[in-house]
């Protein structure tokens, strides 16, 4: 049966808008309100965003920051505005967004109509800074025209930085901040590397810069050190950035070595923070007791797994799926997978990225979407980046954001064993 | 008929138009003259005033986005239908979506009867999609362009037959010819005269520099309303017999502006 995704997948890269990394870079900031210079349905993409990510959030049993979010306000831009221009609906948009919500600052997103009618919002901004005393950033990103969704984010940092850091306040000597977002304080991954970092007695007072409330925006200046929760490449590059500029503004070292990605990752990721900390003691205890984690589980995969016939089907650009993680896992737990399927979803550039990275870490055969159907047919469980309709075998639906840690890999191998060990024929898929 | 008048800010289309306009309308025929640009000043010597209720004018002011015929059609000299599409004042919001908006809703209101003669006289240079919309959406046929013989007068010309000649395959708007509005430039009309046949089409008319344009402009007039036997107002109406009688529609071949600059220097002594 040739293998068919529950999705339509497109071959064309993405691209993203700039405005909703501006209201991520401070959508927990209490204080803040963001305003869209925008049509409505600018706002309604991020607003879904921030719903999404709330229900995500609610499906892990994780805590919501503060339970609260930054007001997103829409200039509401009509055909009108777009020939006669929209600074006065912005102004108007100002005045009510300061009477009805007292914000002790503002961020303007601009779209990409105000970037094409060239609307002056640095000169509206600075016209109603001065009317309501009240810091208001705008930044020269709109929308779709120029730069993505990091562009959006990075730009708003960084007028944070220059804003509203100032220094001047006593140095806390084992404090960190992190930078950058990842679902926030109470997501896996800041979770995973706050539990690290304890075993070098360091504790986190704070997420820049989205989760960092006006009144607290100062305090970030007395970090002892900033760990950079990176990722993909774009929001790696601008948050290490921002980590540079904290470094020579405020004298802040930064460790912004990849994240703890995998048992080797988190491995090297101990020994090199151990190293820049003069802690190489504490790093080897770290690592003898995430070994000892990790051991106990796979020994539970290998007995589970052994008869297991496992495919993997990836889909994802690489820069949204790394293998080697998975891969790892696959290894460790001493299974062999009947093959790794390629879905039709790559540009020819794109695909070979793919094929490259998959035999750098393993020598799995790779088959395309049409040779794989023969090694799908024959598999009890399909590791998948894309849900595969119409067929038996029982699905693990890849994460997006890879696990991070032990802790990451021990919810990855208990959801295949979950999923392998599923009573009877049961067939389905589990979200990992 | 369904005529446009393009050409470079400045050179005398609103002028030629108002003439051509009423000239057509002195023949008998029902004529609208519809202004494509933000300045609304293409009807001012048809209406004898500056036109103060624009289509878009009337868009942003109404509540619901809702406007009448009545409120933007205008009855000017002679019975002349006149509608001025308005737009943002000068350096904010985006003109060219506005002409983009104004025809789309002159389109949806069917303001303008089916029998009669319409002129568009649009804004200096095909400067942006919106004011390509006449040419590319079939609002116009029949592209006339005014250039006096002075270089950037020429340029804008050759620009407006670039965008004439890229909406040719999709349309049938074609180049009816070039309309020289003298600037007493030297060799002027024989200037204009290769550069229309360099252009694949012919100077259709050459409008002579004289003081009673400006002394009925003064007195919010056309040459035909202010001196109707005027030679001026001659030029003008044969202008509308050969534009009416013209035939000779044609696909621009637009020059390079290295050819351009060497035809112009030919005739610079």
């Amino acid at each position: 049966m040739p293998i068919k995704t529950k999705r339509f997948i497109n071959k064309k890269r993405s691209c993203s808008c700039s405005m909703p990394g501006v209201w991520r870079a401070v959508g927990y900031s209490k204080g803040a309100v963001v305003i869209f210079h925008s049509p409505k349905a600018c706002a309604h993409v991020s607003h879904t965003m921030d719903i999404n990510a709330h229900f995500r959030g609610i499906a892990r049993g994780e805590r919501e920051p503060y339970g609260y979010s930054t007001p997103l306000i829409s200039t509401m831009l009509t055909e009108k505005h777009s020939i006669f221009g929209g600074a006065k609906q912005l102004e108007k948009c100002l005045d009510f967004v300061v009477q009805k919500y007292k914000p002790q600052y503002i961020v303007i997103a601009n779209s990409c109509v105000v970037g094409v009618i060239g609307d002056d919002v640095a000169a509206i901004a600075a016209t109603a800074e001065e009317k309501f005393n009240l810091p208001i950033i705008t930044l020269p990103c709109y929308g779709f025209l120029d730069g993505e969704y990091y562009a959006g984010y990075y730009g708003t940092a960084d007028a944070l930085v220059d804003r509203f850091l100032s220094g001047g306040l006593p140095r806390d000597k084992n404090s960190v901040i992190l930078l950058g977002d990842n679902g926030g304080p109470n997501a896996e991954y800041a979770v995973e590397v706050k539990s690290l970092l304890a075993y070098f007695g360091l504790h986190v007072i704070g997420q820049f810069p989205g989760y960092v409330a006006y009144n607290d925006m100062n305090k970030v200046t007395t970090a002892a050190l900033s760990i950079v929760l990176g990722g993909r490449g774009q929001a790696n590059d601008s948050l290490v950035k921002i980590a540079k500029k904290l470094e020579e503004k405020f004298a802040i070292p930064f460790y912004g070595e990849p994240y703890p990605l995998g048992w080797q990752g988190t491995k090297e990721w101990l020994i090199n923070l151990g190293a820049k900390l003069h802690k190489e003691a504490a790093a080897k205890k770290a690592i003898d007791e995430q070994k000892e984690r990790l051991d106990a589980i796979l020994s539970v995969a290998r007995e589970k797994l052994r008869d297991k016939k496992i495919v993997i089907c990836i889909g994802r650009q690489i820069e949204y799926f790394r293998p080697e993680w998975l891969m790892e896992i696959l290894q460790l737990s001493e299974i062999v997978p009947l093959g790794v399927i390629l879905l039709d979803s790559y540009t020819t550039k794109d695909r070979a990225h793919m094929e490259e990275a998959i035999k750098n870490c393993t020598n799995m055969d790779v088959f395309n979407q049409v040779e794989g159907a023969k090694i799908v047919d024959a598999a009890d469980i399909i590791l998948t980046t894309h849900e595969i309709e119409n067929y038996n075998a029982r699905q693990l639906f890849l994460p997006m954001l890879p696990t991070v840690g032990v802790t990451g890999m021990i919810k990855l191998i208990n959801n295949i064993i979950k999923i392998a060990c599923r009573h009877g024929n049961k067939e389905g898929i589990v979200y990992g | 008929m369904k005529i446009a008048f393009y050409g470079k800010g400045g050179i005398g289309k609103s002028t030629t138009a108002a003439n051509v306009s009423a000239a057509f309308r002195k023949k008998g025929h029902k004529v609208c003259q519809i202004g494509c640009d933000p300045k609304n000043d293409s009807t001012r010597l048809l209406l004898g005033h500056i036109c103060k209720q624009t289509v878009l004018d009337t868009v942003r002011d109404s509540e619901d986005g809702e406007v009448t015929a009545e409120q933007i059609v205008h009855e000017g000299f002679n019975g002349i239908k006149c509608v001025e599409a308005g737009g943002p004042e000068p350096g904010v919001g985006c003109a060219g979506r506005g002409i983009i908006v104004a025809l789309e809703k002159l389109n949806a209101l069917n303001v303008i009867p089916e029998d009669s003669l319409v002129l568009y006289d649009v804004l200096g240079d095909v400067v942006c999609g919106g004011f390509a919309v006449p040419i590319r959406e079939g609002y116009a046929t029949d592209i006339y362009i005014v250039s006096s013989g002075e270089l950037m007068s020429l340029y804008a010309a050759n620009n407006i037959a670039k965008g004439i000649c890229r909406f040719a395959g999709r349309g049938k708007a074609r180049i009816g010819g070039i309309i020289g509005n003298s600037r007493n430039t030297i060799n002027e009309e024989k200037l204009l005269e290769e550069f229309a046949k360099r252009l694949n089409t012919r100077l259709i008319a050459f409008i002579p520099r004289d003081i009673i344009v400006n002394q009925a402009e003064n007195k919010r007039q056309t040459v035909i309303q202010f001196a109707p036997t005027s030679n001026q107002a001659k030029v003008y109406e044969k202008l509308a017999n050969d534009i009416e009688s013209n035939t000779q529609l044609t696909v621009p071949t637009p020059m390079t502006f290295e050819e351009l600059e060497e035809l112009i220097s030919k005739y610079a002594d």
